[in-house]
């Protein structure tokens, strides 16, 4: 099929104001999410008891499903080459490919160009943070921390569906002031679930770093979106992208040294909803203060959505990278750099963590900075490979996250000390947890390894048509971070089937019998949702083309001449 | 005919049925536990044997597709149409030539061998037969695949069962065994999996359309759709290359990096001075079967990846370094020669001696000659045998014991002379003495080295006569004198540890006095590889074997 001419929004006769009420259809998951958190905070107000509160977990779980279902219909197909009818309806405000075209439609710009759009990048990302909350919510049915707080329960996935929208339009936007609202709808959301068990002091501890670091970073965020505007007059990031190209050739009107700032700023935001070095010291505090649900949620929705955002960031309003004849922000650098130092440090100090949750936390950001590496290479298959592995990261984190949550139930405690012997006690769930962690390494047949495989293999590919490899640096630093990481993946492995607990060992210093392990029992659901887990983990290790090709679709909202790939 | 059945796939995937069954046994049925898996190993031990005699030796396989025997071969993973990691091409491709059919064997007899010593495994027998049936998965697998992908998944297959063998099943200090070796191994086959996506990024081929002779068009431009693949054979095809891409050309400095890490990997395995650390603890620290696995089959994988892949992909850069490869086989020889000869602990020593018999295989390698590589091959087989013999010996007397210092025994041929019986076959097969096989791989070896590298086989034979020392040191330490008090009780070996033990030494005989069927296995095939290796420059004795 050849390539379709790109439909313009003048063309098609609308007027502006008949387009925005069209492009409300593009706007369905989101409404229905509003909807959700609407009636779900309504629902929390008429119930009152534990039953029923506990309904309304069930109910947002509908919702999420609902809007997924929703969002999944706006996908556009999975031809990248090929993008074939535009389907006016489908958009929330004016976007085709025309935008791309160096001279600015008129009728574009009257209508402000976008404020979001419904692409498959868009959509891709909102299946992942759909799958994710149902998940969160799923694993907070069995979580002690959270049900323990039966009143709450309601305000609980209501917070959870407000997340939700800003998580949905992060990805989506296409607007410094749609990004940075998107951004705090997550953001304010997420400081009252880490808060969730406020009477604690872990709890009240993660709220409120969450909070500061989360004010400050938004705040150099926002100074940074303000400094574009100053420096461009439009708060569109593509309009930005064709006027920074303009002043390039022209030699006018862009400070390069405040483009530097505005760039450093506004990347410092993203970079902490990502936790990305050095925005990273909320992490730990506060994935071990959080309920573990909301840890999860925060660590695999959360991110997501960042990468979402960052991605859209970057590569609308940089997209050739080192290439441009704009003024020179070599952005591939900055996020190179800051990939390196994230995986080390996060793999670093995960090495040292004596609690399991906490090492979790820490391997999250080395994670991070794997998905950055791919994305420093400025290419499409780098885009590619950051959704393939998050995709694959979703089911093998929450599984991880899950398995030491249901372990924290039975025994309490979240110590690799406390791990030991557990292997004889519950082997299904140290199974499992074996598998997610060595998925997490990235070793064969899981998940996890195909993952790494593409963004190596991004890394990789930028080489050209020449006998270099420019990013081989990159890549080394991948691997040898893979190396450190299995040391303490494997360290909880031990503890599970290698060691003997610690108990069992000082009876018998003093010549007492040891006392016979007994078996943990864990509920069926839970243990049905656990090996629901293992399952993509494993499939995805052994036939990933339908994840590939969903994944290679994304990059349609690109424009093919401006993007290598 | 035997062909028609897809043999390499069920000989690689009849331990998942094992797997099947024994996740159905309860924990504390031990008899029927050990009874499944030995009869997993024994048929395919009989599938090895029956695939062995249905082999056509006279066809040469390494770099020609056609050449090879009972090849499996179904498109798995096909990206296409995206032109972002190019068309992706992961075929499930299997497929036997004379390299890899005395490996098959070999894995064969050694899983089949350790299936039994395993008897002697008394915790959690039901978590170890399925880690033991898993591993035999990844090492079955790594010698048939023929695709890169697969290979590499196999491989890596190997080393969590492996860490859990090691480390639950283990000596005292096996959560640190265990660790090192995982670390060590993934450390190499980390490099590998740059090199892998690099040859990949570095090829291009059609396809054709599968069942018909058809080459995949591409509908616009209606030319053949260009494809990358993990096909090792097409990695080894220089016309398959892209032009300007990291791995094309001949002998330029990214191919020098890549021969260097995918090398790296398989030194790891083999091991090579100075990357042999992790053997001594892997070896002493792991259970007796384990043992007799790791040295019997995973060393053989990186003399097996070397021959196959480095010399396969990179050949003119293996016939540049070979002067070093002759020098590190030495190295590996004499030093392991050495340290063997400074333990006092039983299992170390033979671990050590792997170390030095493995040396000839890399010196077999760097010979660049039809002779040398059939010694380096041979030799992997032959001291599969003679390792995992060793390793049962010791097995032996630490089961009795549990000790294995050699200076604590003492005048053992009278009390077992069975048992003393074993040994001396084992200990003169492993010294290289005239009709047990060990001599006929190490005179190949020299033979072929001989023409290549003088001085380094010359410094070579030095460790011969210390092999030989050590082990008559050992005999005489732990058989001759007198026995001590506390040992007056020891029993013979009993049927089991015979029944485990007389096939090798059987074996030992047999490759011993006529390696003729051996070596018409593989004739043709290393006959191909030293006429490959010779196109690109090897000097020494171009000649192949009759």
């Amino acid at each position: 099929m050849p390539l379709q001419p790109p439909v313009n929004p003048a063309v098609l006769g609308y007027t502006i104001r008949e387009y925005a009420a069209y492009s409300v259809n593009g706007f369905v998951p989101e409404l229905i999410l509003v909807v959700g958190f609407l009636l779900a905070i309504l629902l929390d107000a008429v119930t009152r008891k534990a039953k029923s509160k506990l309904f309304s977990i069930w109910f947002a779980i509908a919702v999420l499903a609902l809007a997924g279902f929703f969002s999944a219909l706006e996908w556009h197909g999975f031809d990248a080459l090929h993008p074939g009818q535009w389907v006016p309806g489908s958009l929330i405000f004016p976007y085709s490919q025309t935008l791309f075209l160096p001279v600015v439609h008129q009728s574009v710009i009257e209508s402000g160009y976008s404020m979001a759009v419904v692409d498959n990048f868009s959509v891709f990302l909102k299946l992942l943070v759909s799958l994710g909350g149902i998940l969160v919510l799923l694993m907070s049915l069995s979580s002690k921390e959270v049900r323990s707080r039966s009143s709450r329960l309601g305000e609980y996935a209501s917070l959870i569906l407000g997340m939700s929208v800003g998580l949905y339009l992060m990805p989506a936007s296409t607007d410094l002031v749609m990004m940075y609202i998107s951004l705090e709808l997550v953001s304010i959301a997420g400081y009252i679930l880490a808060g969730f068990s406020r009477e604690t002091e872990r709890g009240s501890e993660a709220a409120l770093k969450y909070i500061l670091f989360g004010a400050f970073s938004s705040g150099l965020m926002i100074y940074g979106f303000s400094l574009f505007y100053g420096l461009t007059g439009t708060t569109n990031i593509i309009a930005i992208r064709q006027i920074l190209a303009l002043s390039g050739t022209a030699h006018t009107g862009v400070n390069i040294y405040i483009l530097w700032t505005a760039t450093i700023l506004a990347l410092a935001g993203m970079a902490y909803k990502i936790s990305a070095v050095p925005f990273h010291f909320w992490t730990p505090d506060v994935y071990e203060g959080a309920p573990l649900p909301v840890t999860t949620l925060l660590s695999v929705a959360s991110k997501a959505a960042g990468f979402g955002l960052l991605i859209r960031f970057v590569f609308f309003i940089f997209p050739q990278g080192r290439q441009t004849g704009a003024p020179l922000i070599d952005w591939q650098m900055i996020l190179a750099v800051g990939a390196v130092l994230t995986m080390t440090f996060g793999n670093l100090a995960a090495l040292l963590q004596t609690n399991v949750r906490r090492m979790l936390a820490y391997s999250t950001i080395a994670h991070a900075g794997y998905m950055l590496a791919a994305l420093a290479i400025a290419r499409a298959s780098g885009i590619v490979a950051v959704m393939i592995y998050l995709a694959a990261y979703l089911f093998m984190q929450v599984g991880a996250f899950y398995a030491v949550m249901l372990i924290a139930n039975k025994i309490g405690s979240e110590e690799i000390d406390d791990y030991r012997g557990l292997g004889a006690r519950s082997p299904l769930v140290s199974s499992a947890l074996v598998v997610f962690l060595i998925s997490l390494t990235g070793i064969p047949l899981t998940a996890g390894f195909i993952g790494k495989f593409y963004v190596l293999s991004a890394i990789l590919s930028s080489s050209g048509a020449t006998h270099t490899v420019q990013w081989l640096w990159l890549a080394i630093a991948v691997i040898l971070n893979s190396l450190i990481s299995l040391y303490y993946y494997l360290r909880v492995a031990a503890a599970l089937f290698l060691r003997r607990p610690l108990r069992e060992l000082a009876l018998e210093r003093i010549g007492k019998s040891t006392p016979s392990t007994e078996r943990i029992a864990y509920s069926i659901p839970a243990m049905s949702l656990l090996m629901f887990l293992v399952i993509p983990v494993v499939v995805l290790g052994i036939y990933f083309q339908p994840l590939v090709d969903f994944a290679s679709s994304v990059i349609r909202f690109f424009n093919f001449q401006n993007i290598p790939y | 005919m035997i062909t028609d059945y897809p043999v390499l796939s069920l000989i690689t995937f009849l331990p998942l049925v094992g797997i099947a069954i024994t996740a159905f046994i309860p924990r504390e049925w031990t008899k029927s536990l050990r009874g499944v898996t030995v009869a997993i190993t024994l048929l395919q031990l009989a599938i090895a044997i029956v695939i062995a005699l249905n082999f056509n030796g006279s066809l040469g396989g390494i770099t020609h597709a056609k050449d090879f025997q009972f090849v499996e071969r179904f498109s798995w993973i096909r990206l296409s149409g995206l032109g972002l990691f190019g068309n992706v091409a992961i075929d499930y491709f299997m497929g036997l030539d004379g390299l890899s059919i005395t490996m098959v064997l070999l894995t064969a007899i050694i899983v089949a061998i350790g299936a039994i010593a395993s008897f002697s495994i008394q915790r959690n027998i039901k978590g170890y037969f399925l880690m033991y049936l898993l591993l035999d998965i990844g090492m079955m697998g790594t010698f048939c695949a023929l695709d890169f992908f697969l290979f590499y998944i196999f491989w890596e297959l190997m080393l969590l069962p492996m860490y859990f063998l090691i480390g639950i099943w283990g000596g005292a200090r096996r959560e640190y065994a265990a660790m090192k070796f995982f670390l060590y191994t993934l450390l190499g086959s980390i490099f590998m999996l740059l090199v892998m996506i690099g040859l990949y990024f570095s090829n291009q081929v059609m396809i054709f359309i599968p069942g018909t002779h058809q080459v995949l068009m591409n509908p616009v431009t209606h030319r053949p759709e260009l494809f990358h693949t993990f096909n090792m054979l097409r990695m080894m095809d220089p016309a398959a290359r892209v032009p300007g891409s990291i791995f094309d050309g001949f002998g330029t400095s990214w191919r020098y990096v890549g021969f260097l890490a995918l090398f790296f990997a398989f030194a790891v395995k083999i091991p090579m001075v100075p990357f042999h650390t992790w053997l001594p603890d892997a070896h002493v620290e792991a259970p007796t079967a384990i043992s007799v696995i790791l040295a019997g089959v995973l060393l053989k994988m990186g003399g097996y990846g070397i021959l196959r892949l480095s010399l396969g992909i990179f050949p003119e850069i293996a016939v540049a370094l070979s002067w070093y490869l002759a020098m590190f086989g030495v190295i590996n020889i004499v030093y392991g020669a050495l340290c063997a000869m400074a333990q006092s602990d039983f299992k170390r020593l033979i671990a050590y001696s792997s170390v030095s018999h493995m040396g000839f295989v890399l010196l077999g390698i760097a010979a660049l000659n039809a002779q040398g590589m059939m010694g380096a091959v041979l030799q992997m087989f032959n001291h599969g045998i003679v390792t995992a013999m060793l390793f049962l010996i010791v097995g032996v007397l630490y089961d009795r014991t549990q000790t294995r210092g050699v200076f604590e025994f003492g005048g053992l041929a009278d009390q077992m002379p069975r048992y003393f019986a074993l040994v001396v076959i084992a200990f003169f097969a492993a010294l290289g003495l005239p009709a047990l096989s060990m001599f006929v791989s190490e005179a190949l070896v020299f033979i072929g080295s001989f023409e290549a590298w003088q001085p380094w086989t010359i410094a070579a034979s030095v460790g011969i006569i210390l092999t030989a020392a050590y082990f008559l040191l050992t005999l005489q330490r732990i058989f001759f004198g007198t026995v001590p008090e506390k040992w007056s009780g020891l029993k013979d070996v009993t049927a089991r540890e015979l029944i485990s033990m007389v096939p090798l030494a059987v074996l030992i005989f047999a490759a011993g006095v006529y390696p003729g069927p051996l070596l018409d296995l593989m004739t043709s095939s290393i006959n191909t590889l030293a006429t490959l290796v010779h196109a690109h420059g090897a000097s020494a004795m171009a000649t192949t074997l009759p």
